[in-house]
């Protein structure tokens, strides 16, 4: 059975030792999908978020999962619209890391809310004002519109490509598939800007508040584009370590390097604006408002290096090298390069959120702190498991690189 | 949402929000109506053979997509790009206009009789006098399957279409379907010892524009011996060029099992 | 900041409370009473002072040393910003201002319990229901019948007691009355507060206290700079006090 769904000329694992690797993950899965069921049949209190603090672990990595997951439609957007061929590659991978992201992303929300019932009623009663009414919207279309693009590369399956009708399906989505893909660039321009927006139109919040162009906050463009220069670096990464982990070569070395160059060159643009749009907020933005930035940083560990780690260490610093040919020639750097890249708009998302939410307001607040609670981390690692969990069997069974087969034969 | 809900404001920001978010719905929908409709008239109309067939040829490495006319040297290096389909090619239509017939050289070892033709995915047809044709397996995928572990045989008054799936067999650990060189109905089933595996009653007068018969046939033999020893040159154990080439006698045993099913795939044509 | 000026249209009542605080004693009966009026849940034992539902939260407050050390209170519900920072941002229009009486109103039936709306509050007046509401034994039949109970997973906060200026109008209405009698509007807090500490009133009725209080220059807002309009002020006598308050809170020193 096992051996029929693999596609021809790929090597596997054989089925035990696959059921071994995935059990760890199936745990990791279970013990979360368990804490979310502490969180559904007692509430919310199983968590150590509290009024002050009410956004905290599980929103973060929504953010950065889904910052992460833009590969999804970056790749698709340079493939079949820019007409990138050699993107062809990563693409089936790109689509599978998008839809585990984003479903992932969409299951820990509807836990983080305290009434998941009444989700429908964002689609009932919306309040097109609201950024968050924009992310509810796009992230459900896209995630149904990353469906559409995953199920082609199931029906290609080896086996499944046997009921009649089944590849003619694919095969008439797949010449559609631009279709898809101009839809996935739209949406996800869209909801990866209003997740920035969520915080830059926080009025009663200086240290988040930035600026506005026409109707978006300067965050909603610089959440674009950082999602965009990571999304090439995290495909990077994940199919480098997919071809560690199986010990595989899975892409041509040209693929890598495309990837890292899409990447450091939109990293430039993305840190470039960073860098003014801080700039504005320094010296205009946050003193209207009476508050010098200087104070957001006076509240150990959250000092000034956190901007400059964020903007220099984990921003220029990749941005460069991704750009050089040099760097971009070996896979060890250009991997390092990736990963300080996804670390920064990681680092990003850690700061809107987290410092956002611990800095005081009222004169006599002070500055909060708050730790997960282990049903929190356990909910997020469950989300780990199913990424896992998922990508390892559409790894297996599904034909993710095209390039592997030649690559293989080739020794 | 919806303008008749009680408390829908047609304020603009509303109406091009839902607007928006409404037309990319409906985009989506469309789109997927679109490729439903389409597929489901394509398999009515009996095209979904020819689907799986351009897949899988589009899927396969390009050794296997070699032109007909550069396996007899007429056209050096040439990869055929339409599924070897060859009615509809001009390069093709220009070459047999002006074809002279090839002489009928080595075959590389193999049995290749006259009275057949080949297709490129090794089955062979043979127009009988009753105005069928018979199909089996040629002398090079005989030798290389060995004796199948199973054989797959559609049942009489099933339909074939041409590059569509015939038959499909085992052997080991490899499971692999067979094209099929004409489109017609089965009128007969065969068997390895009869000598033929099936009978087809071909829909109209047979078309043969894209089958391999006589001198081109034999060139066709000959240079699939190259394409074998490149599909298998990564497998441990088998006998490089340098040391002679495959024993073309005993090509199944020549094969790891573990490769088996991946050189099947790579000869048969099927990705 | 492009939200500075006040909204356009002000409401055609602006229902307002001053808070003095020189007269605030800290005694929390605002609270009490708060709670008994809309049905609020007595806190869960693991309750901290961050997770339990309070609309009324009266802080305690200690100037440094340097600045003169002294203790004071601050009891802040929910400022009814004219110029809300919370409305625009609830997914699903759950928050609403009221142009007649800018009184911003949360409707739970309605809340998702994402939590936005308490993240773009700089005052944190609201709470979230992290528990469902449980009452001791007997109490559940003491419960008030014009407000709703909440459950659990809902966001909430003090809507200036809006039932009573429903049952306000209802009594003018069926007297033939266009308007209330201000007397017959007084929130729970402030009918309960024993110093006489709060004051309410209509601010566009210039004979009202209120009006009078905010007009003589001794209130201020809380965050004033942030532009959000409160309709809540506070008066203190002390220069001290009123500067720190003055502040936002991530100025320090």
């Amino acid at each position: 059975m096992d051996d029929t769904l693999i596609g021809r000329g790929l090597k596997r694992t054989p089925l035990p030792r696959f059921l071994l690797w995935l059990a760890p993950w199936a745990g990791l899965l279970a013990f979360g999908l368990y804490a979310t069921y502490l969180c559904f049949a007692h509430g919310l209190n199983q968590t150590n978020m509290d009024n002050r603090f009410a956004f905290g672990l599980w929103i973060y990595l929504d953010l950065t999962v889904i910052a992460l997951g833009a590969g999804a439609f970056f790749t698709g957007f340079l493939l079949y619209i820019l007409k990138r061929t050699e993107l062809k590659a990563v693409i089936n991978s790109a689509v599978v890391i998008g839809f585990i992201c984003y479903s992932g992303a969409v299951g820990i929300l509807m836990v983080d809310v305290g009434q998941p019932l009444r989700a429908w009623f964002t689609f009932w009663h919306p309040n097109v004002h609201s950024m968050l009414t924009e992310v509810t919207f796009c992230i459900t279309l896209y995630l149904g519109v990353l469906a559409v693009e995953y199920a082609p590369l199931v029906m290609k399956n080896r086996r499944l490509k046997e009921i009649p009708g089944l590849l003619v399906l694919e095969h008439k989505l797949h010449k559609l598939m631009v279709v898809f893909a101009g839809i996935g660039t739209l949406l996800s321009f869209f909801h990866q800007g209003s997740l920035g927006g969520l915080y830059g139109v926080l009025r009663g919040n200086p240290f988040a508040f930035r600026e506005h162009i026409f109707i978006w906050p300067t965050t909603f463009f610089l959440f674009i584009l950082s999602a965009a220069a990571v999304g090439p670096s995290f495909v990077l990464l994940t199919t480098w370590l997919v071809g560690k982990v199986s010990r595989k070569r899975l892409v041509s070395p040209e693929v890598f390097q495309t990837l890292g160059k899409i990447s450091g060159w939109l990293l430039l643009v993305y840190v470039v604006l960073k860098g003014i749009d801080s700039l504005v907020w320094i010296n205009a933005t946050s003193p209207k408002t009476g508050v010098q930035v200087s104070s957001f940083y006076a509240h150990p560990p959250f000092g000034t290096w956190i901007l400059f780690a964020e903007v220099v260490l984990l921003g220029l610093v990749p941005a460069v090298l991704l750009l050089s040919r040099r760097v971009r020639a070996r896979t060890g750097l250009l991997v390092l390069a990736a990963v300080m890249a996804c670390a920064g708009v990681v680092l990003n998302r850690y700061v809107m959120t987290i410092q956002t939410l611990a800095l005081p307001s009222l004169p006599f607040d002070s500055f909060l702190s708050y730790s997960p609670s282990w049903q929190e981390t356990a909910a997020f690692l469950a989300v780990l498991g199913y990424g896992v969990l998922l990508y390892s069997i559409s790894f297996r069974w599904l034909n993710l690189f095209p390039e592997e087969r030649e690559l293989a034969a080739k020794g | 949402m919806l303008p008749g809900n009680t408390d829908f404001i047609a304020d603009p920001f509303n109406l091009v929000f839902l607007g928006v978010f409404a037309a990319v719905l409906a985009t989506v929908v469309g789109t997927l109506v679109v490729a439903a409709v389409s597929a489901r008239r394509a398999v009515t109309r009996g095209k979904a053979a020819s689907i799986l067939w351009q897949h899988e040829f589009e899927e396969l490495p390009s050794s296997a997509k070699e032109c007909r006319h550069a396996l007899t040297g007429e056209l050096p290096g040439r990869h055929c790009d339409r599924a070897f389909e060859c009615k509809g090619c001009e390069t093709h239509a220009k070459l047999v206009a002006d074809a002279k017939a090839l002489p009928f050289l080595d075959t590389g070892g193999f049995d290749v009789p006259a009275d057949r033709y080949y297709h490129r995915g090794h089955a062979w047809l043979k127009p009988e006098e009753d105005g069928t044709v018979t199909l089996g397996l040629d002398d090079l995928a005989t030798r290389l399957v060995g004796k199948p572990s199973t054989l797959d045989l559609p049942p009489v008054g099933e339909r074939l279409a041409e590059n569509g799936p015939a038959f499909r067999l085992s052997a080991g650990k490899a499971r692999v379907r067979i094209a099929s060189p004409v489109t017609g109905e089965v009128v007969e089933t065969g068997s390895l010892a009869k000598g033929f595996l099936l009978r087809v009653k071909p829909d109209g007068p047979l078309d043969t524009r894209a089958l391999l018969s006589g001198g081109e046939a034999a060139a066709f033999f000959t240079r699939e011996m190259d394409r074998l020893q490149l599909a298998i040159s990564g497998a441990r154990g088998v006998p490089a060029l340098a040391d002679g080439g495959l024993p073309v006698g005993d090509l199944s045993k020549a094969i790891p099992e573990e490769d088996r099913d991946r050189v099947l795939g790579e000869m048969l044509l099927e990705a | 900041m492009h939200t500075q000026k006040p909204p356009s249209s002000l409401p055609a009542h602006r229902y307002t409370l001053v808070v003095d605080l020189d007269r605030c004693t800290g005694c929390g009966s605002c609270g009490t009473a708060c709670a008994v009026e809309n049905n609020i849940p007595p806190a869960p034992e693991r309750s901290t002072e961050r997770t339990g539902v309070v609309w009324m939260r009266v802080h305690e407050v200690t100037t440094p040393a340097t600045a003169g050390e002294r203790t004071g209170f601050v009891p802040i519900p929910c400022q009814q910003c004219d110029n809300p920072p919370c409305v625009d941002v609830c997914p699903q229009r759950a928050i609403e201002y009221d142009p007649r009486t800018g009184i911003v109103g949360q409707i739970p039936v309605r809340c998702l319990g994402c939590r936005y709306c308490m993240v773009a509050c700089p005052y944190h007046a609201r709470s979230f229901n992290w528990w469902s509401p449980e009452w001791p034994e007997g109490m559940a039949a003491s419960l008030n019948p014009d407000v709703s109970v909440r459950q659990r997973g809902v966001v909430e906060k003090c809507n200036f007691c809006v039932q009573r200026l429903q049952a306000a109008r209802a009594k003018a209405a069926a007297a033939g009355k266009a308007e209330i009698d201000p007397a017959d509007y007084v929130p729970a807090c402030v009918e309960a507060c024993p110093s006489r500490a709060l004051s309410f009133g209509d601010a566009t009725d210039p004979e009202s206290e209120v009006a009078r209080l905010v007009a003589d220059g001794e209130s201020f807002q809380l965050l004033a700079a942030l532009g959000t309009h409160p309709k809540v002020w506070y008066r203190s006598s002390d220069p001290v006090v009123r500067e720190r308050l003055s502040r936002t809170g991530v100025m320090r020193g």
